[in-house]
């Protein structure tokens, strides 16, 4: 997501920042979309999943 | 002959179970020296005396009586102000939490007791272990005791600081993203995250639920060993928590490193990240050592260091958000503004995103354990430079001064040791990771290049 969505993320968050946090708030935040991105490569389908949710024994 | 406050916890257990040391007089030394030290090193929130003195008589009469538990008993032990400890405030150095009394003790805290440890203080927290060295909180941040200007990083900031000024003999950590391996680094001590799931997290305050890790942190590799001996008891009320068995971590000491396989993960500090020419020199003198010792070691690849460090992130902004979301909404005032910021930031990340981290999560895992097939541990550095300014803070400005991530994402275990001292004189650090459940392997390594290094006899001249 772009950084022009940050303030309808942080309003759906109920979130109420002050000031003074919204530029280092900002630059986390755009930190994170980053890495996000970099996380969506394709993935093989046929691979899934790669996590599991995996039950207790006994 | 060495201070009863710089022997190491192997050293004074010879001498608390011989009878040649009182526990009573240990521990009223480590008070004298906490009032002494630590209105400047600030790595106490609070000073248990009266229960540590009564703890301390206690275990001499058991002792007295024949009743050695074993190497921790009478053992001077700080926890970072996240442990829950029943009747006693655990604050996780935030004004939100600053009438936290818990009910119970965390389940590790509970091994220690039962080990006979001397609870002596709660220790200085990052915020929820998570917040940076932060000056807008009820108590100040932990100071370096190498330099009392420079930062001891953190989570586990106090814990760090306290063991290195010989304010404690050894100290509980806690490491979601290299909380436990960058204040053991930055203070010069020995500091074990160990494999995910050995050791209960059940009342540690939560940051990350899937990269929390319990640990401990000692001057030597050897006393963090004894530690583990006391620590790896199953907990079935922690998810997470493993059903392994545990070996002698401290027998498995011994022994040489011939045929040892030690990979490098060279472009981690060569390409990945910018690091200091003293820390590779260091590094650098380690392999040496290692050579010399019989090991094998060359190079190997792994994913860049980004890679691991943006699904660390991810992963652990996320969970941390999902924690602290009603408190963040109704009292954001309650929080420093590092801690805010950072726990705030982790409501922007989609749910697919969060997927898509463990989903990398679990490649990355599959890709080191491929490479430690071949590789029976892995080194690089724990720090690309020595101890920062205190306030020169790495959260704010974006500088990420550590390699520590890439184990907390997958879990294996991972030791930082001091293997050297800068020019100036701070800490330098070297980093050793082993497979999963083979953390006394790596305990084995640092123990044996602490012993070849050298670098145990040298302490800060503030606690001399």
């Amino acid at each position: 997501m772009e950084d022009s969505t940050f303030d309808a993320r942080l309003m759906a968050a109920g979130l109420k920042p002050s000031d003074a946090d919204l530029p280092a708030l900002r630059a986390l935040v755009a930190d994170l979309d980053r890495a996000a991105i970099a996380m969506r490569a394709p993935r093989p389908y046929a691979k899934e999943p790669l996590s599991a949710f995996r039950l207790p024994r006994g | 002959m060495t201070a009863p406050h710089f022997l190491t916890i192997a050293e004074a257990a010879a001498k608390i179970r011989s009878k040649a040391l009182s526990p009573v007089d240990l521990v009223q030394a480590f008070m004298t020296r906490v009032k002494a030290l630590d209105p400047q090193l600030n790595s106490h929130i609070l000073v248990l005396e009266d229960t540590a003195l009564a703890d301390a008589r206690k275990a001499e009469a058991e002792i007295m009586a024949g009743g050695w538990k074993g190497p921790l008993h009478g053992i001077p032990i700080g926890l970072k102000d996240i442990y829950n400890t029943k009747g006693v405030a655990t604050t996780g150095h935030s004004a939100l939490f600053k009438d936290h009394v818990p009910a119970e003790d965390a389940f590790t805290v509970k091994c220690l007791r039962d080990s006979g440890a001397v609870f002596t203080g709660k220790l200085s927290t990052w915020e929820f272990a998570i917040g940076g060295s932060s000056f807008d909180l009820p108590w100040p941040p932990a100071r370096n005791p190498w330099d009392l200007t420079r930062d001891p990083s953190g989570s586990s900031s106090g814990s760090g600081a306290a063991v290195a000024a010989g304010l404690c003999m050894g100290a509980m950590g806690s490491d979601t993203g290299g909380s436990i391996r960058g204040p053991a680094a930055w203070c010069g001590i020995a500091g074990l995250k160990p494999t995910y799931g050995w050791l209960s997290r059940r009342g540690i305050l939560p940051l990350s639920f899937s990269l929390d890790h319990a640990g401990p942190m000692c001057w030597t590799s050897e006393d963090c060993a004894l530690m583990m001996n006391a620590l790896t008891k199953y907990d079935p009320l922690d998810a997470a928590c493993a059903d392994v068995p545990a070996p002698n971590f401290a027998a498995a000491l011994g022994g040489d490193l011939k045929g040892l396989r030690v990979g490098v993960v060279r472009h981690f500090f060569e390409k990945d990240l910018s690091t200091d020419d003293e820390t590779i020199a260091a590094l650098e003198n380690s392999l040496m050592a290692l050579r010399d010792m019989g090991a094998v070691v060359f190079d190997v690849t792994l994913s860049p260091f980004g890679v691991f460090a943006d699904t660390g992130s991810l992963i652990s902004r996320t969970e941390s958000y999902a924690t602290h979301q009603t408190w963040l909404r109704e009292t954001p005032e309650l929080y420093g503004a590092f801690g805010r910021q950072r726990l705030m930031a982790g409501a922007f990340v989609s749910g697919a995103d969060y997927v898509n981290a463990q989903r990398q999560r679990a490649k990355l895992v599959a890709e080191v354990a491929a490479v430690m097939k071949s590789a029976d541990i892995l080194v690089f550095p724990t720090a690309r430079c020595p101890a920062r300014e205190i306030g020169e803070d790495s959260m704010a400005s974006g500088f990420q001064p550590f390699f520590n991530r890439a184990f907390n994402v997958t879990g294996f275990p991972a030791l930082s040791i001091c293997d050297g001292f800068s020019a100036r004189g701070l800490p330098l650090a070297l980093q050793i990771c082993g497979r999963p459940f083979e953390d006394a392997q790596v305990l084995q390594v640092g123990h044996a290049l602490e012993n070849t290094l050298g670098t145990r006899g040298r302490r800060p001249a503030f606690a001399c």
